[in-house]
């Protein structure tokens, strides 16, 4: 039984000298908080039903910072809590849990996302985060299964078993089959297995389609980057990134927690050269149109940079200076007047490995000089390009793509959001390059489509008749 | 280190939810909701998750003070007792004891109110003892009274979930009761109907099925009309209402009297919803009707509420499970206040102070002789302090110089008193009128129980020492009769007191702190000490007997609008504040949210008046005038204005008029003219 597992727990912390511990006490008739002080008051615990502790535990240790405290808590006050100590509210250090796992009828009444391998089995407890001697890794992975990460766009690598990305919703892991040693039948490897106290964990489980019938689509899957490959001139290097790469980089909770390292040594990058137009505006390369969003993106990558690495030194090559949103002129003279980024105009013909340093050979065509810079890292403005399965989806959904494969508008002036099949609209760069501002009030736009389209009670569609 | 987590009841409405108080070394650091309380089911509303902000605020009375010259002092008890004991005997002496009055506290506890009512008429011989349920439901004590023999909420609030049909008239539910709204909400979910009758486009109002914004004050009308239909379309309960009910024929020829035409012409509500509504309400198997201040605070108030009894009783929609006449109780133990004899003309129970042998049955209990002419409503005092009868007033836990009607008149009438005593927990601007003030512990510094909307009774419990030299209002009570000679006040303990009133109380007898402190949950009337308490009321016969069916007549509101004050004004409150504000206005966070009162204007009217959004304007009635805030929208329909009375910079009450309903001296707060003028 859980609970008298949990009171010895309890028990033998006030025992060893802990002033109190935090649960939950049946008086009265009524369930609440209490403070159990002496073990013999563990008599009264109870585990049920869920009170949120998180508030109670940080106002304690706010109000007797030298006591010794602990507290009987469930996963989602321990996710709580480590949210709260990231923000300084709340000191684990010296602090006792005891986890308790919910029920899967609780996990379901409460509708927790929590990082759930069988997705009905993980109550959420995080005893696996517990269990982890040093707090090296966040959350506790055994897999030993390593590849690159996805939303790491592949630069850091990710277990078998994983949470695709931070804000993921719902919250939850997921399994990668393909990867995973034992449904590959390579290994009889058991190591989500042993460390899930819920026993939440089947391999059994299979990826499955699921039908749905709706009454209309948007379609909104976005874009990929040029691969960096295209571009013969541009070497393959662990230290050439391209924009997405170099975001991971550069975030905060990213994998280097925000400090701008090099992929492949682990040092600080002094030098970075920012390349635009990289494919874009590019008829030799098949890609005629610009991008629209890598001179904006560069140079706040730049800004970014210098704000981390105060003396190092960020360049940026480009052709012309296409930022024609509102405050965006201002955002680049306040890169190159306050945060000193250079601007070079002119364009690359060589990026390629020089012992420590990446050699970027261009022209400023300003002056009319050539210029040779040795960099720790090369940012390049990869070309926005349709998402390589936007073919087979528009074909699948009957609808047009232009000559480059974005999705086709049925006019691009006065209906720019419908497709040439009713009830299937457009939303962001699936129909074309755009920033965030413009997708967001394109998808606006889209879902106030379907609204309408939703608001009678009968469809009434226009003749189309073959000419 | 001293942490505890106290469990006690919400000191606002009357929903009665379960709370923790959260104690740190005597500093009351939050509010925790109870998960197994059935009523909140561990949810609070914005009140009551900040109910612990006023509790120890640096504005309580913490000492007796005693007017000087004009000017408040610092006095000891000790001083402060001898000074009101004095003045009560002089004038009980010079006057005779109905020259006393004493207003008891909804927001005290039952055994407060018990100790109060016991002083008023064993030791000072008066039944001039009222409370504010005045204001609220005294219409229903009235109505329901007469029509069922039991004035309180006929079902619990658990039972709303399982109801067909829920018509909601003159009840703001999710702004002052939310967690009964959160069961009508629940019911729909189910799948029950709502129809929400209401001037104001209410936010219940969004959810419903049929809403008929009704003129105020014409509910008798609206309801009548309804019965009408009903009876025409035959979807009466004839075995329920020849069984159980008397006064049919009479009733019958009253109500045929209401063609559906006739009443859209009183109530603006187009016959068709009117027929919709009364399909709907007709046609449920378990329909129930909850109502509010809507219907009571009328001239007509005791007709309104006789109007709903009589839709349940035509349908046989009383004495079933989800189902029945459910008013809401505004505070936290108004209920338990009237259960406590907190009322001119019954002993606790409702046991009538003329009835020969109620009288002799106290009069042994207490070992006294008691007076057996019902006292002096509350409403009634002021006119009668006005007038110089009354000389000495003694007011527990209250502020009627903004919850009365005719604010002003009520000044001049307190202002005319020898000796005005209050006993509060902040110096209220009641209390800054008194010549004394006695400090008074508030709800998380005392034992004691509360009885919710619903009849039940919960035990309070003491979470933290008093403040200062305040003091539990039953132990100051208990001190001033001992001082005064007064026998039988030797209590030790709430609990004490609470074992006497069960005594007397056949009600409240197997009610007792052992059972509560065990988790049961009693509704009275539970009369035995193995009693499972009363969830439903009039299950096999009323209470009275038979249910009566009253033949009522529509009457116009005292006052509609005219030339000169065009406007018609209705009253009511806002789902962050409470009352008076003598509580939340102290509380930051509520404060924040609505910091001043404000009027509803329709675009209508705001166009007429020439009112621009937000400009101060001049509410002027007969009675008086206020500076105040517009605010224009259509929850309001043109021709009405609304203004919540909580704020004293801008008292709604100054406005509102003292007109009483006849029978349950109910002033008429929803209803009155007035008129608006902008600056320019």
């Amino acid at each position: 039984m859980m609970i008298e597992a949990v009171k010895e727990e309890a028990s033998q912390l006030l025992r060893q000298g802990y002033d109190g511990v935090l649960g939950l006490a049946k008086r009265w008739g009524h369930v609440g908080p209490y403070l159990f002080t002496k073990p013999e008051e563990l008599q009264d615990l109870v585990l049920e039903p869920r009170y949120p502790l998180a508030k109670i535990i940080c106002q304690l240790q706010r109000k007797w910072p030298d006591k010794k405290l602990g507290a009987i808590v469930r996963g989602c006050d321990q996710r709580a809590l480590k949210n709260l100590e990231e923000r300084g509210i709340f000191q684990r250090d010296g602090f006792v849990f005891i986890g308790i796992a919910c029920s899967a009828e609780e996990a379901e009444a409460c509708n927790c996302d929590k990082p759930l391998y069988d997705t009905h089995g993980c109550t959420g407890c995080w005893k696996c985060v517990e269990k982890c001697p040093q707090e090296a890794i966040k959350i506790i992975n055994p897999c030993p299964i390593l590849v690159p990460k996805e939303f790491e766009a592949g630069i850091f690598p990710r277990k078998a078993i994983y949470k695709p990305f931070p804000q993921a919703v719902p919250n939850r892991a997921v399994r990668d089959g393909e990867h995973c040693l034992k449904i590959q039948g390579r290994l009889d490897c058991k190591g989500c297995e042993n460390i899930c106290e819920a026993k939440a964990i089947t391999h059994e489980m299979e990826d499955r389609y699921e039908e749905v019938e709706v009454g209309a689509i948007v379609v909104a899957t976005g874009y990929e980057l040029l691969p960096k490959g295209e571009i013969r001139e541009f070497e393959e290097d662990p230290d050439i990134l391209d924009g997405l790469q170099f975001e991971r980089i550069l975030c905060p909770s990213g994998p280097t927690n925000g400090v701008i390292l090099r992929p492949s040594d682990g040092k600080v990058a002094k030098e970075v050269v920012f390349i635009s137009c990289v494919g874009s505006r590019d008829p030799e390369h098949g890609l005629p149109y610009c991008s629209r969003v890598c001179c904006m993106y560069l140079v706040k990558m730049a800004m970014l940079y210098k704000h981390a690495v105060h003396d190092g030194q960020a360049y940026i090559f480009y052709m012309d200076i296409r930022v024609t949103g509102k405050g965006y002129e201002e955002f680049v003279q306040r890169a190159v007047e306050e945060n000193g980024v250079l601007y070079l105009r002119g364009r690359v013909s060589k990026v390629f490995r020089d012992g420590d340093k990446i050699k970027v050979w261009g022209a400023d065509t300003l002056t009319g000089k050539r210029v040779e810079i040795a960099a720790d890292l090369v940012v390049l403005g990869m070309a926005i390009t349709p998402d390589a399965r936007a073919r087979e989806l528009a074909e699948k959904l009957g609808i047009a793509t232009d000559e480059h494969g974005f999705m086709a508008e049925i006019h691009p002036k006065l209906r720019p959001l419908e497709t040439s099949v009713p009830g299937i609209f457009l939303a962001g760069v699936v129909q074309g390059p755009k920033d965030i501002q413009d997708s967001v009030a394109q998808a606006s736009g889209a879902a106030s489509k379907v609204l309408v389209l939703f608001s009678k009670d009968e469809l009434i569609l226009e003749k189309v008749a073959a000419s | 280190m001293n942490c505890d987590f106290v469990l006690t009841i919400c000191p606002f409405c009357g929903c009665g939810c379960n709370v923790y108080l959260q104690v740190l070394d005597g500093e009351i650091a939050g509010v925790i909701p109870c998960k197994t309380d059935e009523i909140s089911e561990g949810r609070l509303c914005v009140k009551g998750r900040n109910a612990h902000r006023f509790i120890q605020h640096q504005d309580r009375l913490k000492t007796p003070l005693i007017k000087q010259n004009g000017q408040f002092r610092p006095a000891s008890w000790q001083e402060a007792l001898e000074a009101i004991g004095q003045k009560l005997t002089q004038i009980k002496r010079d006057f005779g004891p109905d020259a006393i009055a004493f207003i008891s506290s909804a927001k005290c506890t039952n055994e407060e109110n018990f100790a109060l009512m016991k002083f008023a008429r064993a030791v000072i011989g008066t039944n001039n003892i009222d409370h504010c349920a005045r204001l609220c439901h005294a219409s229903t004590m009235v109505g329901l009274m007469s029509a069922f023999g039991s004035g309180a909420m006929t079902n619990s609030t658990t039972e709303i979930e399982g109801a067909d049909c829920i018509f909601v008239i003159g009840s703001n539910t999710s702004e002052q009761h939310p967690m009964v709204a959160s069961r009508i909400l629940k019911a729909k979910d189910n799948g029950a109907k709502l129809i929400v009758v209401d001037p104001r486009r209410i936010p219940l109002a969004h959810f419903a099925d049929v809403y008929l914004q009704i003129e105020p004050g014409t509910d008798v009308c609206l309801l009548n009309g309804l019965m009408n239909i009903i009876l025409a379309q035959g979807l009466v309960d004839e075995q329920f209402v020849s069984q159980r009910t008397e006064g049919f024929e009479d009733f019958k020829k009253k109500i045929e009297e209401y063609p559906p035409q006739r009443v859209q012409q009183v109530t603006g509500i187009p016959s068709e919803e009117l027929e919709r509504a009364a399909r709907m309400y007709g046609e449920a198997e378990r329909a129930t009707i909850i109502y509010c201040m809507g219907v009571t605070q009328h001239t007509t108030g005791t007709d309104n509420v006789r109007s709903c009894a009589n839709l349940a009783l035509l349908t046989g929609n009383v004495g079933r499970e989800s189902t029945g006449v459910n008013p809401l109780r505004g505070q936290n133990n108004v209920q338990g206040a009237c259960d406590m004899g907190a009322l001119p003309n019954v002993f606790p129970g409702y046991q009538a102070v003329d009835d020969p042998s109620m009288k002799a049955k106290f009069e042994k209990a207490w070992d006294t002789t008691l007076s057996s002419s019902p006292g002096l409503t509350l409403t009634e005092m002021f006119e009668a302090a006005y007038r110089g009868q009354i000389k000495a007033l003694y007011i527990v836990g209250e502020n009627p110089l903004l919850s009365e009607p005719n604010a002003r008149h009520a000044q001049e009438a307190l202002e005319k008193l020898d000796l005005l005593v209050v006993q509060d927990i902040f110096l209220s601007e009641t209390a800054q009128l008194a010549h004394v003030v006695l400090p008074a512990a508030s709800f998380a510094e005392k034992e004691g129980t509360f009885t919710a909307t619903d009849r039940r009774v919960q035990r309070v419990r003491k979470a933290i020492d008093p403040l200062g030299d305040s003091k539990p209002d039953w132990a100051i009570i208990s001190q001033l009769a001992q001082y005064i000679g007064g026998k039988g006040f030797d209590y030790a303990s709430a609990e004490d007191i609470m074992e006497e009133s069960a005594t007397l109380t056949p009600i409240y007898s197997g009610i007792s702190y052992q059972r509560l402190d065990s988790g049961e949950v009693l509704a009275w009337p539970c009369p035995t000490k193995g009693h499972p308490g009363t969830k439903f009321l009039h299950q096999e016969t009323f209470t009275r007997g038979k249910g009566r069916l009253f033949a009522i007549d529509f009457r116009e509101p005292a006052e509609l609008p005219d030339e000169e004050f065009p406007l018609m004004l209705t009253t009511g409150r806002l789902m962050f504040h409470y009352h008076t504000g003598t509580m939340t206005r102290r509380i930051p966070s509520l404060e924040s949210e609505v910091s001043t009162g404000f009027v509803e204007l329709n675009p209508e009217d705001a166009q007429r008046f020439g009112v621009k959004p937000g400009e101060r304007v001049t509410v002027k009635s007969r009675r008086g005038d206020i500076e105040i805030d517009v605010f224009i929208t259509d929850r309001v329909a043109p021709g009405v204005v609304f203004i919540p009375f909580h704020f004293a910079e801008c008292a709604a009450n100054v406005l509102t008029s003292d007109e009483l309903d006849p029978e349950a001296k109910i002033p008429e707060l929803k209803v009155c003219a007035v008129n608006i003028q902008g600056k320019g």
